[in-house]
Parts: structure tokens; sequence; C-alpha cells
């Protein structure tokens, strides 16, 4: 029994998001970083460079491209996870730096590389989209031009009902999880994925959710960036 | 479009295209004037251009004129070759390749009879930018600019400056050089 009289587990209603706090710039040696906590997710994403890419023939002669790598500490989850990359943080890495090649204007650094590094230094569900939500921040912080603000949520299925952003339970126990990423302005997705099944219209029901998801945590992204410039104008290098 | 300055951040629409380009720190896409980066919107009023003023510097572009601290890697006939290590000023690391040439018609005003006479491999030098299109050019053709910090070539220890020369405190050796009228001060910026 995943949710009763309308009301989950943690007595979200099905629309509704975890806690959300957002920090830019928390690391001095970075050029951008951001510290997120998301419901029982903490994540720190740094982002360095750009920089000359090696091994050259990684470079592209047009273009920045953009190294994402998404790490699980060790004692990010309740059983110690086995530190280095495995299949499902390879994974997460290729789809936050495809994402985020879409927003920023690689054009601009030909040959070069961005490296975004996101630690999660602890995980209930949606890790991913904390993930690119704090790189996005980071790498706004660090100067580097975008497009957009990139910003991802996720939707899914529980118990039948569709419901905003999956807490760790309704994660393993629910029968749909879908995170997207989008660029809020025009709304253009930039990442999607889906881990079980919906009908059709539970599908648009869902995207729509996840919409509204990511208006929300735009507002807390862009908040975060304010603050930090309004108040300290000692900015990272 | 929005008053001038507010704080923006990428994403954020600035202005419409009938009222002013896109200029440094914006694009275009819509017909509306977007920030690409976070900073202070203003409007460059001489050419109708829409500017956000970065909060922090960004990415570190080589630009013609910048003064570049490097290190000598190698020698030839004609060219000496350096890495950059750091611009004035700047305390970001470059985006893009830090390898850059120094041409012996660009060294000094002076006759300069070889370049091991005014570069020694393992020397760091400052340097000004003067080309970063097809590779990265540097000259040292002023007072302020050549060695900053040189090493005596058979006991590796740092030169002292005595004179128009350099002179090597263990081993007595004296070493010519293209010498900066700071040399030994440590000024990197």
């Amino acid at each position: 029994m995943l949710i009763k009289d309308g009301i989950r587990m943690d007595g979200r209603k099905p629309d509704e998001l975890r806690p959300i706090k957002i920090e830019a710039g928390v690391l001095h040696r970075a050029q951008g970083s951001c510290y997120l906590e998301w419901g029982g997710n903490k994540v720190m994403a740094a982002v360095y460079g750009p920089r000359e890419a090696i091994p050259r023939h990684i470079q592209h002669p047009l273009k920045a491209v953009i190294n994402a790598r998404y790490n699980m500490v060790p004692f990010s989850v309740s059983d110690r996870k086995r530190p280095g990359p495995d299949r499902r943080s390879v994974e997460i890495s290729k789809v936050t730096s495809e994402a985020l090649e879409h927003v920023v204007f690689t054009g601009l650094f030909p040959r070069t590389m961005i490296d975004v590094c996101i630690e999660v230094l602890g995980a209930e569900a949606g890790t991913r989209c904390a993930g690119l939500t704090a790189a996005a921040v980071a790498l706004a912080d660090a100067g580097i031009p975008m497009r957009d603000l990139p910003v991802a949520c996720a939707a899914g299925k529980i118990d039948g009902t569709v419901v905003l952003d999956l807490a760790g339970d309704e994660d393993c126990e629910g029968e749909a999880d879908m995170p997207i990423a989008i660029a809020p302005r025009t709304e253009e997705i930039l990442l999607m994925q889906m881990d079980g099944h919906m009908t059709y219209q539970e599908f648009e029901e869902a995207l729509e959710l996840a919409l509204k998801g990511c208006r929300e945590v735009s507002k807390l992204q862009k908040e975060a960036l304010l603050r930090k410039y309004e108040t300290k104008n000692e900015v990272a290098p | 479009m929005i008053e001038e300055g507010r704080l923006v951040l990428p994403g954020d629409r600035v202005a419409i295209s009938e009222e002013l380009q896109a200029g440094e720190g914006t694009y275009e896409h819509g017909g509306d004037i977007i920030a690409s980066v976070a900073g202070t919107f203003t409007v460059d009023r001489k050419r109708m251009r829409a500017v956000v003023e970065p909060v922090n510097a960004g990415p570190l572009l080589l630009k013609p004129g910048d003064i570049a601290i490097c290190e000598v890697k190698q020698i030839t006939d004609s060219m000496v070759i350096v890495n950059i290590l750091h611009i004035a000023g700047r305390k970001r690391r470059i985006a893009g390749s830090n390898d850059a040439v120094l041409h012996i018609s660009n060294i000094s005003n002076d006759y300069v009879e070889s370049t091991g006479k005014t570069f020694r491999v393992g020397d760091i030098i400052r340097a000004k930018i003067i080309e970063v299109g097809n590779g990265i050019r540097l000259a040292t053709k002023e007072n302020n600019l050549g060695v900053i910090k040189a090493y005596c070539t058979q006991c590796r220890n740092p030169l002292i400056r005595k004179g128009n020369v350099l002179e090597c405190p263990i081993c007595e050796r004296t070493e010519e050089r293209k010498i900066a009228a700071d040399y030994g001060e440590g000024n990197i910026d």
C-alpha cells in the first residue's frame, strides 16, 4: 500500500515534490559548483574547464565535449556500494552528458572538454534528476554560456496512480518511473527515460506532471543562483 | 525589454529582436534576445545591442595582447616552443591548447644572434600573445617581457641577475638571456 486516500507514504499529495534545497558555488577550487538536497538525495556537482581535451583523439574540431561523470559514493546507500563506475553509473553519465550538450554553447570552445563531476553523497530515488539539476546550476556558476538552465524531475505510477517525484519505496515497489530533463524556457525535452509500464493516457498525465515538477525545481535553481550573486561578490575563478 | 542593471540567468529573456540585437552574453532565438550567462543586463546604445556583463569572467579564451607566463619546452634555430602556464590577472586554466611559439624575429628589438642566447629549456618567461588564430604566437619585444626566472644549464640552480647577464651562485657561470625588467621578483600577474 503506497498511497491511501490520496496521501502517499511520506505524507505528500500525488503532485507534490519532496523538499529541495540548492546552494550554488560551494567548492573553491572548481570553476562552478552546486550542492543540492532533494528529499533523501544529497548531490554535489562541480564543473572544471573548458580545458584542452586529452587524449587528443577525443577532441572535436568544432565544439567542446562535455564529460559528465556521475558517481555514487560507497556510503550513499544503506548497503555499501562498491566504489567505481558500474553499468548504471556509466549510463547515467552518458545521458547526462548528452542532455547538457544540447544546452551548452559548445561551439564557442572547440577542441576542449568541460568536466562535470556529479557525486551522489546520499541516494533515495531520483538521483539522476538531482544530479542533472545540480550540474546545471554548477555550469551556470562556472560562467559557461548556455541556451537555458536545464532542469530534471521524475514522475511515475504507484498503485495505479500517476504521481510526481517518486521517493525511495515508491521507486522500488511502484509500477513505473519516468525521469525527464527539460530546457525550461522552451520546454524542449533533453532527457527522457522510463522504467516500468504505463498506458498512453498515463504517460501523457505523467509527462504533464513531470513538466510541472520541472518548472517548480527550475524556480529553486534560479533562486539559488540569484541568492549567491546578490549576497556576495566573491566568485570562483 | 527588462530594466537595465538587473541580474539575469541563462535562459532569461532580456529583450525582443525588434528592440535590440544580441551582443555579448546573449543569443537570439525565435525573435527573443535571451541571456546565455549569469550577469547584469546592460544595453550597448551605440550599437543597440543587448549585453550581459557576466558576474564571473567565465572560460579563459586567449586574445592578442594578453600577457602569458610560459615555460620554455624546446628551442630550435628559429623558434622557441613554450607551454603557457598562466595568463596574467586570471585564475582559470586556458580553454584550449596551451602550446605556443615565439619566433626569433619576435624575441627582441636588438639583434638576436641565436635563440639559445635568449632562452634555454626550463626558463620561465613572460610574453605577450600576438596571434591566436592558427596556433598561438608570442612576442617578447618589450622591457618587461622576457625571462623572469632561469636555471643554470649546468647545475639547475636558480640564476641571479648581475647587470645584463645572469649568474649561477654555485658554479659561478654567467649566462645570457633576454631578461625581463623584473627578473627574479616572482610577479606573474
